[in-house]
C-alpha cells in the first residue's frame, strides 16, 4: 500500500506540473495548517482534546445538562465520578473526591472564569453550589492532585466553572432570560446579555433566587451530652431551618488585550443546624458573601503568549443566631479574672453574631510559549495577601447569662490581626517527542507564612496508540494549606484553632485507559492511588484542629459515553475505592462505591426527555462514634421533560429523587443522632427564552 | 412511576442526533479547502461553481442548514477565486441527475451511509464525515480533535475513490485503512 501511495504522489505531481492550477495550493495549505492550529487551541481550550491531555478531566456542558433537568452547580457536580457531597453544622457543603478527607473543606478548589472563589475563611465554596446551571456555560473538573489552572496545585480536585463570558469565534451574541419556580417555594429569575463593538465586548449576568427550605431533623447534639448531662432535657429536635436568598451578578468587559472580570455573590441562608450542634430559630442565618474583580492583560508576541494579572477579593462570614437554647447552663463564668468553673445558666438562651471581612490582594503573571521543537513551556509566579478588615464578636454576657455584649476585643473569635502572604512559582514543560507520545513536567513552588516551602512536582505521559485508544501515566504532589478557620479560630469550645498545622500532603499515583470509538463516545478507566500524610480534622476531646494521621487511598473508576439509537445519549460511570488510615482503621465517613448514570433522549423535534440516577454506597462511621451502624446507602431517580419550541422558548418540567429516597449525609459523632437530612421528592418548573 | 421511567427510557423516536459545535465549525471550515485541493477542480469548474453537498437524515436539517451557513459565513460563495456553493440534500435525493463534487455527510443510517458512498464512488467525488469512525462506510476524509486537530485519509478508499489531489495535502493528513 506504501508503494502505491508513492505511486500516488508522483503521479499527482506530474499531473499538477503538466496542468498548472488556478489555485495557490501552497496557500491553501497553508491555510489548512493555520485553521487546524486555531481549533487546536480552541478545542485544548474547551477540553474537547480532553482524552488526549495529560490530566483526568470531566467535562460537562451547561446547555447538555440543563436538558437533563440539572438545576444548579451542586447537581451537576454529583455527576463527577467519584465524587460524593459532606456537609455540616452550617450545611456548608463541599465536594468529597475519591474519598479524600470527608471533613475538610478546601480540598478542592473553585473557579469560576478562572478566579478561585474558595472563601478565604473556611475555604469553602458552599456558596456557589446553588449557582443556577443557566449562568454557567461549561464545567470541568479536573479529578486528582494538579489543577489545569496555572499555578494552582489543588489537592483533591479542581472545578472550573466557565460562564457565558467566554466567547469562541464561532458562538454569536445571545441573550437569555430565565425564570424557575419549584418545591420549598423557590422561585429564580437570571439573564445573560453579550455586547460587542469592534474592540469592545461586554458580557453581564445576574440572578436572584430564594426559597423556603426547611428539613425534619432529630434530637440534636445535646441529646448526647457533648454539653453535659444538666443539658440533655434542652435537647430539640424539629425544622432545621435552610431557607436561602441568594443573587449573583458577572461582569466581563474587554478592550483588545485588556480585560476586566468583576464578580459579587451574595448569599444567606438559614443557621441550618446550628454552628455549635444545637437546633437554632427559623429566623437564624448566616451570610457568606463574595466578590472579586481581576484586571488582565494577555498579549501574544511572535510564539510567546503572557498574561498579567491583578485583583481584589472580599470575602465574609456573617452570623447572627441563638447557638444554645433557654435554660442552657455553660460549666464556666467569665469574670474579671477570666473564665472559673462556675456553672452559668442563659435563661434567654446564648445568641450571637459572629461577624469576619476579609481582603485578599493578588498578581500573578504567566507565559507560554511553544516556539520551541516539540516542547510548550510554562511558567509564571502568584503573591497573595490575606488579611482581616472586621471581625465582630457580640454573645450574650458570658458574667451573668442576661444581655448582649461585645466581646470583639476580650473575646474574638477569630484572630483580627492575621495575616496571611502566599507566593507560588510555577513551571511545566509538556514534550512531543512523537506524534503518539507526548511527556509533561511541572514544578510548583509554594510557600506563605504559616507553612514551610513546598515542592510539588508533576510528571505525566500521554501515549496515543492509535486514532482510538489512548493511556496515561500520571504522578503528583500536592498539599492542602491550612485554612483561615482551622489556624485563627479563637474562644471557641468546638473549634479550636493551631498555629502549629502543617499542611496535608497526597502523592497521587495515576493510570487511565481511554478507548474512543465514536465523537463523545468512549470508555475510560482510570486507577488511582493516593497518599495523604498530616491530614487535618477537629475529631478530638480538645475539638483542636490537629494533623491527625494519613491515609491510603486507591480505586478504580469506569466511565463510559455513548449514542443509542442516534437520539438518546447515555453517560454512565462507576467508582469503586477503598482504603484505610495509617491505625489500619478503615475511611471515616467514605462511600466506596458511587454510580451516576444520565441519559437524554429527544422524543420529536420538539420534547425531549432527560433522567438522572445516582447511587450512593453507606458509609461506615469513625471507629469512635458511638453509632455503629452505617449511614446508609441511597439511590435516586431525577426525571425531567423538556419542550423547545420556536422563537427560543424553553420549557422544562422536572421531578427529582422521584422515589422519596431518604438521604442523610452524615454528621459527625455527638452531633445530630440523625444525620444531616437532604431534600425528599421534589419539582422544578424552568422557563428560558433566547433572543 | 418506575414504568413511566423504563417506558421513556426505551422509546423509540426519530430526533436529535447531539452534534458537537466545535467540530462542526471545524469540519465546515476545513473541508471546502481540503476539496479545492483536488487535482484540476478549477480547470473543470470554469465559470460554473464547485457545488459542496451536506448529506444529513431528515431529522438533522437544522443541524444540515448550519452547516450550509457556516461555508457561506466563511467563504461567501467563493473560495479560492472559484465560485464554490454549499448546499443540503437528504439521502433520498441521492437519484440521477444529481449532481455534486463532495458529499459532507452527517451522522445516517447504515443504509444510507453506503448508498451515499457508492454514489459518490459512481460519480469520482470525495465524501468528507463528520464522524471519523464513518470512514469504515468508505468515506475519504475524517476531521477530528485530538491532541491537535487531525485530518486522517481513508487509504483503502484513495484508489477506489480515483480522485487526485495536490500532493502537498499528503503531507498535512494522516492516513488510516479504514474498510
Amino acid at each position: 500500500m506504501k508503494q502505491f501511495i508513492n505511486i500516488f504522489l508522483t503521479i499527482s505531481t506530474f499531473y499538477l506540473a503538466a496542468n498548472g492550477s488556478d489555485l495557490n495550493v501552497k496557500n491553501l495549505v497553508k491555510s489548512i495548517g493555520k485553521d487546524a492550529h486555531e481549533i487546536g487551541k480552541l478545542a485544548e481550550q474547551t477540553k474537547i482534546s480532553e482524552p488526549y491531555q495529560p490530566y483526568i478531566i470531566s467535562v460537562f456542558s451547561g446547555k447538555e445538562l440543563e436538558k437533563l433537568g440539572v438545576s444548579n452547580l451542586k447537581e451537576a457536580l454529583q455527576l463527577v465520578p467519584g465524587v460524593d457531597i459532606a456537609t455540616d453544622n452550617m450545611d456548608n457543603q463541599r465536594l468529597v473526591f475519591r474519598g479524600s478527607n470527608p471533613f475538610a473543606f478546601g480540598q478542592s478548589k473553585l473557579f469560576v472564569d478562572d478566579v478561585e472563589v474558595n472563601d478565604l475563611f473556611f475555604d469553602s465554596y458552599g456558596a456557589w453550589l446553588s449557582m443556577p446551571i443557566e449562568m454557567i456555560k461549561r464545567i470541568e473538573v479536573t479529578r486528582g492532585p494538579g489543577g489545569i489552572s496555572n499555578g494552582v496545585n489543588a489537592y483533591a480536585g479542581s472545578i472550573r466553572v466557565i460562564t457565558y463570558a467566554e466567547h469562541l469565534p464561532m458562538e454569536g451574541n445571545q441573550k437569555r432570560f430565565v425564570v424557575k419556580a419549584g418545591s420549598y417555594d423557590y422561585k429564580m429569575g437570571g439573564a445573560v446579555f453579550r455586547h460587542e463593538a469592534d474592540e469592545l465586548s461586554v458580557y453581564a449576568d445576574i440572578y436572584y433566587q430564594q426559597d423556603e427550605k426547611s428539613l425534619p431533623v432529630g434530637k440534636d447534639a445535646l441529646s448526647t451530652r457533648r454539653y453535659g448531662a444538666v443539658n440533655v432535657p434542652l435537647s430539640r429536635d424539629g425544622e432545621a431551618p435552610l431557607w436561602m436568598r441568594s443573587y449573583m451578578m458577572g461582569l466581563r468587559v474587554q478592550y483588545g488585550a485588556f480585560r476586566l472580570d468583576a464578580r459579587t455573590l451574595y448569599y444567606e441562608r438559614g443557621s441550618a443546624f446550628g454552628i455549635n450542634g444545637m437546633l437554632p430559630q427559623p429566623s437564624d442565618h448566616a451570610k457568606f458573601p463574595f466578590s472579586y474583580a481581576q484586571v488582565s492583560y494577555e498579549k501574544s508576541f511572535k510564539d510567546w503568549i503572557i498574561s498579567v494579572k491583578g485583583g481584589v477579593k472580599l470575602s465574609s462570614f456573617k452570623s447572627a443566631s441563638m447557638l444554645a437554647p433557654q435554660g442552657l447552663i455553660f460549666p464556666v463564668t467569665l469574670t474579671s479574672n477570666g473564665f472559673i468553673e462556675q456553672p452559668l445558666a442563659f435563661p434567654d438562651g446564648f445568641y450571637g453574631i459572629h461577624e469576619v471581612n476579609q481582603r485578599q490582594i493578588y498578581q500573578s503573571t504567566y507565559a507560554t510559549s511553544d516556539g520551541f521543537e516539540s516542547h510548550r513551556f510554562d511558567f509564571g509566579y502568584f503573591v497573595s495577601k490575606d488579611e482581616t478588615l472586621k471581625e465582630l464578636t457580640i454573645t450574650t454576657d458570658r458574667s451573668d447569662g442576661i444581655g448582649l455584649l461585645d466581646y470583639s476585643e476580650i473575646l474574638p473569635f477569630t484572630d483580627p490581626d492575621a495575616e496571611r502572604t502566599t507566593w507560588r512559582v510555577f513551571l511545566q514543560d509538556r514534550y512531543r517527542y512523537s506524534k503518539s507520545l507526548t511527556f509533561q513536567a511541572g514544578l510548583n513552588i509554594e510557600k506563605n507564612n504559616n507553612i514551610s516551602t513546598q515542592f510539588n512536582p508533576r510528571v505525566s505521559a500521554v501515549y496515543q496508540f492509535d486514532s482510538s485508544n489512548v493511556y496515561k501515566l500520571i504522578y503528583s504532589r500536592s498539599i492542602r494549606t491550612p485554612s483561615w478557620q482551622e489556624v485563627y479560630t479563637l474562644n471557641n469550645s468546638a473549634r479550636v484553632g493551631n498555629h502549629n498545622l502543617d499542611p496535608e500532603v497526597v502523592n497521587a499515583w495515576e493510570g487511565a485507559y481511554i478507548h474512543r470509538f465514536g465523537i463523545d463516545e468512549f470508555v475510560q478507566l482510570n486507577l488511582f492511588y493516593l497518599k495523604n500524610s498530616d491530614q487535618i480534622d477537629n475529631l478530638n476531646s480538645d475539638h483542636q484542629y490537629r494533623n491527625s494521621g494519613s491515609s491510603d487511598i486507591w480505586g478504580v473508576t469506569v466511565e463510559y459515553k455513548t449514542h443509542i439509537l442516534k437520539i438518546g445519549r447515555l453517560y454512565f460511570n462507576f467508582t469503586q475505592l477503598n482504603g484505610k488510615k495509617s491505625n489500619h482503621q478503615p475511611l471515616d465517613n467514605v462511600a466506596k462505591r458511587l454510580a451516576k448514570m444520565t441519559y437524554h433522549m429527544a422524543l420529536s423535534e420538539n420534547w425531549e426527555t432527560g433522567l438522572i440516577a445516582r447511587y450512593v454506597s453507606s458509609k461506615k462511621r469513625a471507629t469512635y462514634d458511638y453509632r455503629k451502624d452505617k449511614v446508609p446507602a441511597y439511590s435516586a431517580l431525577d426525571l425531567t421533560i423538556g419542550y423547545e419550541g420556536g422563537k427560543g422558548y424553553k420549557i422544562r418540567l422536572s421531578a427529582k429523587n422521584i422515589f422519596d429516597a431518604d438521604i442523610h449525609y452524615p454528621s459527625e459523632p455527638y452531633n445530630y443522632d440523625t444525620d444531616f437530612p437532604a431534600e425528599g421528592r421534589t419539582v422544578m418548573l424552568t422557563v428560558a427564552k433566547a433572543f | 412511576m418506575r414504568y413511566i421511567a423504563l417506558l421513556l427510557i426505551f422509546w423509540q423516536s426519530m430526533w436529535g442526533y447531539t452534534y458537537n459545535e466545535l467540530l462542526l465549525d471545524a469540519q465546515s471550515r476545513i473541508y471546502p479547502k481540503l476539496l479545492m485541493l483536488e487535482e484540476g477542480i478549477a480547470a473543470r469548474h470554469n465559470n460554473k461553481p464547485v457545488v459542496f453537498t451536506v448529506l444529513y437524515e431528515p431529522e438533522d436539517e437544522f443541524t444540515a442548514e448550519k452547516i450550509v451557513d457556516k461555508i457561506e459565513a466563511y467563504y461567501d460563495h467563493s473560495l479560492g477565486g472559484i465560485s464554490f456553493e454549499a448546499e443540503m440534500a437528504t439521502f433520498r435525493e441521492l437519484e440521477p441527475p444529481f449532481h455534486s463534487d463532495a458529499f459532507y455527510i452527517l451522522k445516517a443510517d447504515e443504509e444510507d451511509m453506503k448508498r451515499a458512498v457508492d454514489f459518490a464512488l459512481r460519480e469520482k467525488i470525495p465524501v468528507f464525515v463528520y464522524d471519523f469512525k464513518d470512514l469504515k462506510y468508505g468515506a475519504l476524509f475524517a476531521l477530528t480533535i485530538e491532541q491537535s486537530t487531525v485530518i486522517y485519509m481513508n487509504r483503502a478508499v484513495l484508489q477506489k475513490a480515483g480522485t487526485l489531489f495536490a500532493p502537498s495535502l499528503y503531507s498535512i493528513v494522516r492516513f488510516v485503512d479504514a474498510e
